[in-house]
């Protein structure tokens, strides 16, 4: 029988040469495009296992039982809750961050909770997310929460929330289950099996001769700049600018950089391509003059024409000590004048003329508060929270000095470890130094049961090598 | 038959320029000189952080100078430079504060004390809590303040001089004072009602302002929207018509605890800071030169109020000293409450420590 068979077979395998044949010949300009695919199908037997648990520390766990998030803490299991006055909606996965946050995919989105605070708490993203309940969810070290919905994938950024959405076409055919990340691969699971994803292949983004651009520019009247950067990337590269003393990176629209306050600022303008790769492409110098009615010219010019006449109009007709009565009343009428025009303009540098918009923002059910800290990681692994004076950085805005500690580079990092230490000797403390630093955004989530405060942020973390 | 311009600045003479008694004044220069010498030293660490960055290594704060700065084209200062401005800044202040030459010694503490802090606002952010201090620092040379409580009063009337005709002088310092105060507190809350709107009273608002700063008291202050929906409706409240203080006297009784009160809360729930500048200078609104009577006659008093009024007292002072310590030396601290309490002794020592008035009342009625 199998002898007999054997003819039948070998017509058929003669059939499929034959058909390949003609595929080679009619598609070998397509055999270019297929050996560009991004995601290739992984060998029979190399899937990976989806956990369901993530163990927080010896003594707490939180798992997906039956599509809700419980946490066992010391052998006590209760379900999770979330400040989400919605829910979460059904709970699909779940995974652990380099920085021990957790990161949940749910119906609703994304939430995330750590050790210290087991409550789901809605994770900061950016717009631009893909809609629909997120079905897989992975980390990886650089940052990168990747999450899929059925039909999409993307990529988050889990310090900033910017993130990225992978082109429909660059994609296996849904609808996608699972995700999974391990060294240097993101695997997707679909019905027909799993598919694997090198990220970061090739050169990140850069301008198309490679050098980084620098340049002077002058703002225009309303604090907005016009920047000409090209780059190329992974995806195409989009464009995010950072201003020096301050830590968000905020989106390039139309090639506009614009919220630049009056002075002197330092801007860097970065891309971003699919895996969200960041590199520095263009800083730029730019002087933001003062608006024209803050003309350091013509505003003294007009406040002493007017005080002038307000001699003029106070000139006493009768009387002893005239002059002296007229500039006692321009003087006085003078301040109080400008006072209540600082109050109504409201421009903070004309201290002691001020304007009073402090604490006019408003706060709504769900709102966050954020909060920097500085934490130092001790020899011994703990983490303490460090006061800005103890570490020898003088600022009285959050972020001011903060910012460049969390995107400078290391020696900035080691210089500010010195003195942390140095501060702890000084003031006479004992114990393991610290041998890192942490750089954490805290957030308070407002709710109407009350503020809860939920996961931070580790912006940044490092340790001496 | 005036005309109306000639009434307008009458009134203006009479709001503006008031007589009052000089020993009100002197207390007055003595007050501000002191809140400026104590904001300068506050300040000087920031000051002398920023100085030692300037031209050396390390990462220095940008220098986004203020308004003024930008006119009269300052630029940022080294370390020997500083040091020498807080050395006059001190020297000046002080002696503004004894009275030493005072309309001079204001005048340069007063130009210092506007160096000093254009240098810090210059590499940081401008704040509130010293507007109305730099109007009333700004304000004394142009007032005869060193005509009593002062070391030149004193002087004069030891070599036999002639006083200056010093019982009551026009007190615009004072006045302006209160006119920066009061608008002040009415531009917050106005600034809270126009920019913010009802939403500002929704109560999240202001738990978010609360907790977003994460005071002492912030989360058990800020826990209920509720709560802090009544607050929200109080602060305001007292912020918007605080300007009443000014037309009706009596209303002081109110507003000024309530001022204080609202620094302290936001201290303790928002981490402004003390804020002590500002409600130190709440005193322009009280007749300073009353003080001594009015506690000697509560003191000497039945048992249970003088108990209280001394506590009361007791209270203030401590938590002044105890702020003033995070800028001023112990030493300094103890010598100004000393020399409070012995002018107080002597004040009581030369009136009598019953509860009759003064023979020789130097107050107005």
């Amino acid at each position: 029988m199998l002898h007999d068979a054997s003819p039948t077979l070998s017509v058929r395998r003669a059939l499929i040469l034959v058909v390949v044949a003609f595929i080679g010949l009619i598609g070998g300009p397509l055999g270019g495009l297929r050996a560009q695919s991004l995601f290739a199908p992984i060998a029979p037997g190399s899937e990976p296992a989806i956990a369901k648990t993530v163990r927080l520390d010896k003594a707490a766990e939180v798992s997906i039982v039956d599509g809700a998030l419980r946490a066992k803490v010391r052998g006590e299991e209760a379900p999770v809750p979330t400040t989400d006055p919605d829910g979460c909606g059904v709970v699909h996965a779940l995974v652990q961050e380099p920085s021990g946050r957790v990161v949940v995919a749910a119906d609703r989105g994304l939430y995330v909770l750590d050790r210290e605070h087991l409550i789901a708490d809605r994770m900061d993203v950016e717009d631009g997310l893909p809609v629909g309940p997120v079905v897989g969810v992975a980390c990886d070290d650089d940052h990168r929460v990747w999450m899929c919905t059925a039909e999409d994938l993307a990529v988050v950024d889990g310090r900033f929330g910017y993130n990225r959405t992978f082109a429909r076409a660059d994609l296996p055919g849904g609808p996608f289950e699972a995700l999974h990340a391990s060294a240097d691969r993101l695997l997707v699971k679909t019905p027909q099996g799993w598919f694997a994803y090198r990220p970061d292949q090739g050169k990140p983004p850069h301008t198309p001769d490679g050098k980084l651009i620098e340049g002077a520019l002058q703002a225009n009247a309303a604090g907005k700049i016009e920047v000409d950067v090209e780059a190329v990337g992974n995806g195409g590269v989009s464009l995010r600018h950072r201003r020096y003393h301050h830590h968000r990176l905020y989106p390039v629209v139309d090639d506009i950089v614009d919220g630049l306050r009056p002075g002197e600022h330092v801007v860097e303008i970065l891309g971003l391509d699919r895996d969200l790769r960041l590199e520095l492409l263009a800083r730029y110098e730019v002087h933001a003059p003062l608006p024209p009615r803050y003309s350091v010219l013509w505003l003294p010019i007009m406040a002493a024409a007017g005080c002038l006449v307000l001699l003029w109009l106070a000139w006493p007709r009768h009387g002893r000590r005239r002059v002296l009565r007229a500039v006692l009343r321009a003087g006085l009428g003078a301040v109080l004048c400008l006072q209540l025009l600082a109050a109504t303009l409201g421009y903070g540098r004309s201290w002691p003329f001020v304007g009073f918009s402090m604490y006019t923002e408003n706060y709504y059910e769900g709102s966050v508060l954020y909060k920097p800290q500085l934490r130092g990681i001790l020899a011994d692994g703990r983490v303490r929270a460090v006061d800005f004076w103890s570490a020898g950085i003088v600022q009285d805005d959050s972020w001011q000095m903060l910012s460049e500690l969390a995107h400078g580079p290391v020696r900035r990092l080691e210089r500010r470890l010195k003195v942390m230490n140095r501060r702890r000797q000084q003031r006479g403390e004992q114990g393991p130094e610290f041998v890192g630093i942490e750089i954490l955004d805290t957030r308070t989530r407002l709710t109407a049961a009350g503020p809860f405060e939920v996961a931070p942020t580790v912006v940044r973390r490092w340790r001496q090598p | 038959m005036k005309s109306p311009l000639r009434r307008f600045w009458l009134g203006f003479d009479r709001l503006m320029l008031p007589s009052l008694p000089a020993s009100r004044l002197g207390a007055f220069r003595a007050l501000v000189c002191l809140v400026a010498l104590y904001d300068v030293m506050l300040y000087s660490s920031m000051v002398f952080a920023d100085a030692e960055l300037v031209g050396g290594a390390g990462e220095r704060r940008p220098w986004t100078p203020i308004f003024l700065f930008q006119v009269l084209q300052v630029q940022p200062i080294g370390p020997e430079m500083a040091s020498i401005v807080y050395q006059v800044a001190i020297v000046s202040l002080l002696l503004g504060a004894l009275g030493v030459c005072s309309r001079w010694s204001c005048a340069v503490g007063a130009i210092a004390f506007f160096y000093w802090t254009g240098l810090a606002y210059s590499f940081g952010k401008p704040h509130h809590d010293k507007v109305a201090l730099a109007f009333c620092m700004a304000s004394l040379p142009f007032a005869r303040v060193g005509a009593a409580v002062s070391v030149d009063a004193w002087v004069r009337r030891k070599l036999g001089r002639p006083q200056p005709d010093a019982r009551y002088v026009a007190a615009m310092p004072i006045r302006l004072g209160q006119a920066t105060l009061a608008l002040g507190y009415c531009g917050a809350g106005l600034s809270k009602l126009l920019l913010g709107g009802l939403d500002w009273f929704n109560g999240y608002t202001l738990q978010g302002i609360m907790l977003g700063h994460q005071g002492y008291w912030s989360f058990a202050v800020g826990q209920s929207p509720t709560l802090c929906q009544i607050q929200s409706i109080f602060v305001v409240t007292v912020q918007a018509c605080f300007p009443l203080v000014i037309f009706w006297p009596r209303s002081r009784w109110f507003f000024l605890p309530a001022a204080m009160s609202f620094h302290l809360m936001t201290w303790m729930t928002m981490d402004t800071g003390p804020y002590m500048r500002v409600w130190l200078l709440l005193f322009v609104f009280t007749p300073m030169e009353q003080i001594p009577e009015w506690l000697r006659r509560r003191l000497s008093g039945p048992k249970g109020p003088a108990v209280v009024v001394a506590l009361a007292v007791l209270v203030y002072c401590w938590l002044v000293g105890g702020v003033a310590l995070s800028g001023v030396p112990l030493w300094g601290v103890l010598a100004l409450a000393a020399v409070l309490v012995v002018s107080f002794v002597r004040y009581c020592a030369a009136h009598g420590w019953n509860r009759q008035p003064a023979a020789d009342t130097t107050l107005p009625q």
